[in-house]
């Protein structure tokens, strides 16, 4: 990892003992895994169908929050409590804000696991 | 220690690499290939189908066939980074089974058995809290442990509530998490000792008295005691120390006797001012004294034809002293502020912890009061004197505490918990045996106390606190600042008798203060204290105030 790489997860390392290996792999799993929950987390707002909401964003903050505990969690987070409320349009704006937080935070992970394959 | 190593992976690496979909069928050479400082985008990884779980079990059951002998934990969580880190996290102290899903985990411990569990809140095919409750049938002594996003949930409220080891809040720590796995891993060994006392076995069914509680010498006499004058219309007198029972004798006494269909009223002589326990005890009249707006009934009518148990009857002023007396001479008295005179049909039973014989000598107390209260006298051993019924007493409360406070899962006491009950003094008795047996199953989190839960005096198995010593505190300076600091730390050691302790810090500094004021003269230390000499006589004997030049602690 790159010195901003480590200023930039330096929480997550504090977390992980500085085990940068560890977190790299831990970023190979959340990138397999969190497009399809993303995915189906679209899929659920647009069909309006709250409780599945709740149940996916909670996933994919736990995904997340490997590696964020602010930011686009926060985010997930009130999407989860607008889901639980029954608030349709809040879930929609909440999802929308969210697309571009987590396509940032996703190719962050990314360029982590490219440095440390190198 | 990197987890992956680029020249030489481990067998646990490999395994976790093997998740990693391959583009070939060989899992290993190709993850292990494509592992080797080559570059890998994510986006051109795939991950196979292979079950985690089945994977590294394969390879812990293998360990374990080399003879390791380390615990086991089962993790079950659907998010595999979580899976990843408590492997690796855990790896130096544990074994570790994964699993992907409630079912997975549930269907590893049927046939393994583990040493705890992490379990988090929220599964694909249940809820982690139904997980939980089908884990405790499973094996309702293993450790489980929470794992949630949401740290301060209801669920998360509630898996304790129902007796979870503990709870994690998501992101995980790598330290935290190894530590308290640990601490589950150290409370399965414990909880697989054999406990000494069983919580089950009450020795006492359908009776909930403790006060039959007893094989000793002494409680025998008091059985016998209580036998032979129950039925007998006499005052008795009840002496023992405070928490030795002598209420639940009255009761007794009460139960057993010709009156049992009457009523049975207690009186605490110790508790109200004198002038009020006069009208308490004998009733007054409407304008007898300020703030008597009407007619009020003592005691002594109501319980016409009844049972009046008398407590501390060694704390009466003089003239209420008269006027109990001539009740169990004449069965007459009047009412306070009244001159018609009443009568009644009362059996009276007194108790006391001072000494009368004493207070009769210094003139505190009446000795025609004592000779008629004397006639029959009943002793209460303290709990010190009968070590034989201590056992015999945790056993009952244990099991009536468990059903009260709705333990069923509590099997009992560890022996080392057990060992340091028995000895210590109980210088508060029963009721202090009965307030601590409480405390610690209200306490416990397994299904066995240990003796950690224990208050601290008993823990340092001193013998107990003797009643006169107290806690550190500066004797020859009687300041009266150091309540707030005592009451914490006391609250601190977990002590049951914190009242107790804090009333005698509050006296002693009132006691002195005031008999330094008069210059040591203790008729008039008691006027402006507002309690008899005798009284005051006493607590200078027991908290050893000197009354030489200026007024000090022994």
């Amino acid at each position: 990892m790159t010195e901003t790489q480590r200023k930039r997860f330096a929480a997550a390392l504090g977390r992980l003992a500085d085990d940068e290996d560890l977190l790299i792999a831990m970023g190979f799993i959340v990138l397999d895994d969190a497009p399809a929950v993303i995915r189906d987390l679209e899929t659920y707002v647009a069909a309006s169908d709250l409780g599945e909401v709740a149940s996916t964003a909670h996933k994919l903050k736990g995904l997340m929050s490997t590696f964020e505990t602010d930011g686009v969690v926060v985010t997930i987070q009130d999407l989860i409590v607008s889901a639980k409320v029954g608030d349709q349009c809040e879930c929609e704006r909440q999802m929308a804000a969210c697309k571009p937080e987590l396509k940032k935070l996703m190719s962050e992970i990314r360029a982590i696991v490219e440095a440390g394959s190198a | 220690m990197p987890f992956l190593s680029r020249s030489l992976p481990t067998p646990l690496a490999l395994a976790v690499v093997s998740s990693l979909r391959p583009v070939s069928s060989d899992v290993r050479e190709v993850g292990l290939g494509k592992w080797s400082g080559v570059g890998l985008a994510a986006d051109q990884l795939s991950y196979s189908e292979t079950n985690v779980a089945s994977t590294v079990a394969a390879e812990t059951a293998s360990r374990r066939r080399e003879g390791s002998s380390m615990p086991t934990v089962l993790v079950v969580d659907d998010d595999r980074a979580i899976l990843l880190l408590a492997e690796k996290c855990l790896s130096p102290i544990a074994d570790v089974v994964k699993a992907e899903t409630a079912e997975a985990g549930l269907a590893a411990l049927k046939k393994n058995s583990f040493d705890a569990v992490l379990l988090d809140i929220q599964l694909p095919d249940r809820s982690g809290l139904a997980a939980y409750c089908e884990i405790r049938e499973i094996d309702n002594k293993l450790p489980v442990i929470f794992m949630t996003i949401e740290a301060a949930s209801n669920t998360a409220i509630e898996a304790m509530q129902l007796g979870a080891f503990d709870y994690l809040a998501k992101p995980l720590a790598v330290d935290p998490l190894r530590d308290l796995v640990e601490k589950a891993i150290e409370q399965r060994k414990r909880t697989s000792v054999p406990v000494a006392l069983s919580a089950d076995d009450d020795v006492k069914k359908g009776d909930s008295s403790e006060l039959f509680i007893g094989r000793s010498k002494a409680m025998l006499q008091v059985f016998k005691d209580i036998g032979r004058v129950s039925k007998q219309d006499v005052p008795i007198l009840i002496r023992g120390e405070s928490g030795t029972g002598k209420e639940l004798v009255a009761r007794a006494l009460f139960q057993y006797s010709h009156r049992y269909d009457a009523p049975f009223l207690a009186v605490n002589c110790a508790a109200l001012p004198d002038n009020l326990l006069e009208s308490e005890l004998f009733g007054h009249e409407k304008g007898a004294f300020t703030g008597a707006e009407s007619r009020r009934i003592g005691k002594f009518e109501q319980c016409n034809g009844g049972t009046l148990f008398l407590d501390e009857i060694g704390d009466m002023a003089p003239h209420v002293q008269a006027k109990v007396l001539r009740v169990l001479q004449d069965q007459r008295f009047e009412r306070v502020g009244g001159n018609n005179e009443l009568t009644t049909d009362v059996r009276i039973v007194a108790a006391t912890n001072r000494p009368l014989e004493q207070m009769v000598e210094d003139g505190e107390y009446r000795e025609d009061l004592l000779y008629r209260l004397n006639g029959v006298t009943i002793e209460l051993p303290p709990l010190r004197e009968r070590k034989d019924d201590v056992r015999l007493l945790i056993q009952h409360f244990l099991s009536q505490a468990k059903t009260q406070l709705k333990k069923p899962n509590l099997e009992g006491l560890a022996p080392e918990t057990l060992e340091l009950l028995m000895a210590y003094d109980w210088p508060g008795n029963v009721r202090q045996l009965r307030a601590v047996i409480r405390r610690c199953v209200l306490d416990a989190s397994m299904s066995v106390i240990f003796s950690d839960i224990l208050p601290r005096e008993i823990q340092r198995l001193d013998g107990g606190r003797s009643r006169d010593q107290t806690p550190a505190m500066p004797m020859k300076k009687v300041e009266g600042t150091g309540l707030p600091t005592l009451v914490d730390r006391l609250l601190d050691e977990k002590s049951t008798n914190i009242y107790a302790q804090s009333m005698e810090y509050m006296e002693r500094y009132v006691l002195v203060r005031i008999l330094q004021e008069t210059d040591g003269n203790q008729s008039q230390a008691a006027e402006m204290l507002g309690i008899t000499r005798g009284k005051l006589r006493d607590r200078i004997n027991s908290y050893g105030i000197i009354l030489e030049s200026g007024v000090s602690f022994k």
